[in-house]
C-alpha cells in the first residue's frame, strides 16, 4: 500500500508510506522534500500532484526515512492526503526496493 | 519547520562518567554504537548505513524489560557500555551526521544488520546474531518507551543543519538573479552598505528578518523563496563528528544553543576563508574559529 500523508505530530512534512510492519503496528515512511537534494542523496523526483496536495515539485528522499505509529494515521496529526497516481506509485515502490536494505 | 515538543532526556540510564568518556576514535561505520546529542538531548543509536552527510540508525535504549514487538536485546557482555541494550530495529531513522557526538565502538556486523533487517521485513527470527529475542511479555511501559523513541527520532530525522529559515538561510542567489536583480539592487532595496550587500550576495551572512521581508516585498515574492540553506566546504566540514565535542563545549561556555554556535563558527570560518584565500585548509580555519570563541 502506498499513500501520501501528513506526518505524525505537528509538522508540515509530507511522507509516503512504503512499508507496513504489522508485528509492530508501525508504518515505515519516506519524507518528501521540496529543497534541492545534494548530489549524493538517495532520492527520486516527485512531481506536482495536486490530487495529493503536493503543489510544489520535490523529491522522495531516504534521508527522511522513519517509522510512525499506525494509530496516528487518519488523525489530525497525520492526515490522509491521497493515493499517488500509478506512475508515481510505481517509481516510489521501485525506489523503496533500492533503499529498503540500507 | 514545526518540531513537536520533546519529552526531555529520558532515554539514557544512569551511566558512570568513565563509561561515557570512553570513546573509541574512528570513522563513521556500519555497526557502531554512537552517542547522539543536540542541545540538552542525548541518545544512542547503532549505525546501519553510512551516506555522505547522514546515516541510517537504529535507536537504542537501556531498559531490557521494555523491549516490545520486533525490538531485540544485546546482552551486557556484548555491549561496549557493559549494559544490556534494547535495539529498536523497527524504528530505523535517517539522521544527519551533525548529531553524532561520540563513538563507543563496534557492536553489530554488517551480516547481523542485514539478518535483522530481513527478520523485520519477513517477520521471522534472525539467525547468527548476538542479539536475542526479548521475553514474550514486555513490561507495561514498553509501548510508552517505543512511543517516545518514535517521537524523539522523528525530531532527530528532521533536525537539519544548516537550515533555510530566517537567521540561518542565505540568499537564494540564483532565484534572485532569475528576477533580473543584481547585488547593487539588493544594496539599494535594503539601504545597506556595499560590504553588507556583498556578504549577503555571497552567502557569507544570513539576512535578518527585516532584510528578508523588505526584499520579499520589493520583489513581490514569498520570503521562503528567497532563502536556501548555505552550502560550502565549511558546512560539509562542520557536519563531521570531529568538531562535535568542541561545539558542545562552546554551547556551555557561551550559553548558546548548538544551532547558534554552529552559525557563529560557520560565519567566522567563511569570513576567514575569504580573507586568507587558500592559505589554510577548511578544518584548520574551523579550529581557529573554535579557539577564537573559546578565548573570548
Amino acid at each position: 500500500m502506498l499513500i501520501v500523508g501528513g506526518d505524525a505530530h505537528p509538522s508540515d512534512r509530507r511522507v509516503g508510506v512504503v512499508q507496513l510492519l504489522p508485528r509492530d503496528d508501525l508504518v515505515v515512511v519516506l519524507g518528501r522534500t521540496t529543497k534541492q537534494p545534494k548530489l549524493n542523496d538517495r532520492c527520486i523526483p516527485s512531481p506536482v500532484t495536486l490530487e495529493c496536495s503536493l503543489d510544489k515539485s520535490g523529491w522522495w528522499i531516504e534521508r527522511h526515512k522513519h517509522s510512525i505509529d499506525r494509530r496516528h494515521f487518519g488523525t489530525p496529526a497525520c492526515q490522509f492526503l491521497g493515493t499517488l497516481p500509478p506512475a508515481e506509485m510505481k517509481a516510489l515502490e521501485e525506489f523503496w526496493e533500492q533503499v529498503r536494505w540500507g | 519547520m514545526t518540531q513537536p515538543p520533546d519529552d526531555g532526556p529520558v532515554m539514557m540510564p544512569e551511566i558512570p562518567g568513565e563509561l561515557w568518556t570512553r570513546s573509541a576514535p574512528g570513522a563513521i561505520a556500519v555497526g557502531d554504537l554512537w552517542l547522539l546529542a543536540w542541545d540538552d538531548i542525548i541518545d544512542s543509536a547503532i549505525i546501519t548505513a553510512v551516506r555522505a552527510d547522514y546515516v541510517l540508525a537504529w535507536p537504542v535504549t537501556f531498559e531490557p524489560e521494555a523491549a516490545t514487538g520486533s525490538a531485540r536485546l544485546v546482552l551486557s557482555h556484548d555491549s561496549p557500555l557493559g549494559l544490556p541494550m534494547v535495539v529498536w530495529i523497527q524504528a530505523e531513522t535517517g539522521i544527519g551526521t551533525h548529531l553524532l557526538a561520540r563513538r563507543f565502538g563496534p557492536i553489530l556486523s554488517r551480516y547481523e544488520i542485514n539478518e535483522l533487517r530481513r527478520s523485520l521485513l519477513d517477520g521471522d527470527s534472525p539467525s547468527g546474531t548476538l542479539v536475542t529475542t526479548p521475553a514474550a511479555e514486555p513490561s507495561s511501559n514498553g509501548e510508552d518507551i517505543l512511543r517516545r523513541v518514535l517521537q524523539r527520532y522523528q525530531n532527530f530525522c528532521f533536525n537539519e543543519w544548516p537550515g533555510h529559515d530566517v537567521g540561518e538561510g542565505v540568499l537564494n542567489r540564483s532565484a534572485i538573479q532569475g528576477k533580473g536583480i543584481r547585488v547593487e539592487d539588493v544594496t539599494d532595496i535594503l539601504g545597506i552598505g556595499p560590504a553588507r550587500g556583498l556578504a549577503l550576495w555571497d552567502g557569507l551572512a544570513p539576512p535578518t528578518e527585516l532584510e528578508t521581508t523588505t526584499l520579499a516585498n520589493a520583489l513581490k515574492t514569498d520570503k521562503r523563496e528567497l532563502l536556501v540553506a548555505p552550502t560550502s566546504a565549511e558546512v560539509d566540514e562542520l557536519k563531521k563528528p570531529e568538531f562535535k565535542a568542541d561545539i558542545m563545549l562552546l554551547e556551555r561556555k557561551l550559553g548558546r544553543s548548538e544551532r547558534e554556535v554552529r552559525s557563529l563558527l560557520l560565519q567566522s570560518s567563511m569570513q576567514a576563508a575569504r580573507q586568507q584565500g587558500g592559505r589554510a585548509d577548511t578544518a584548520a580555519r574551523i579550529n581557529a574559529a573554535i579557539h577564537r570563541l573559546l578565548a573570548e
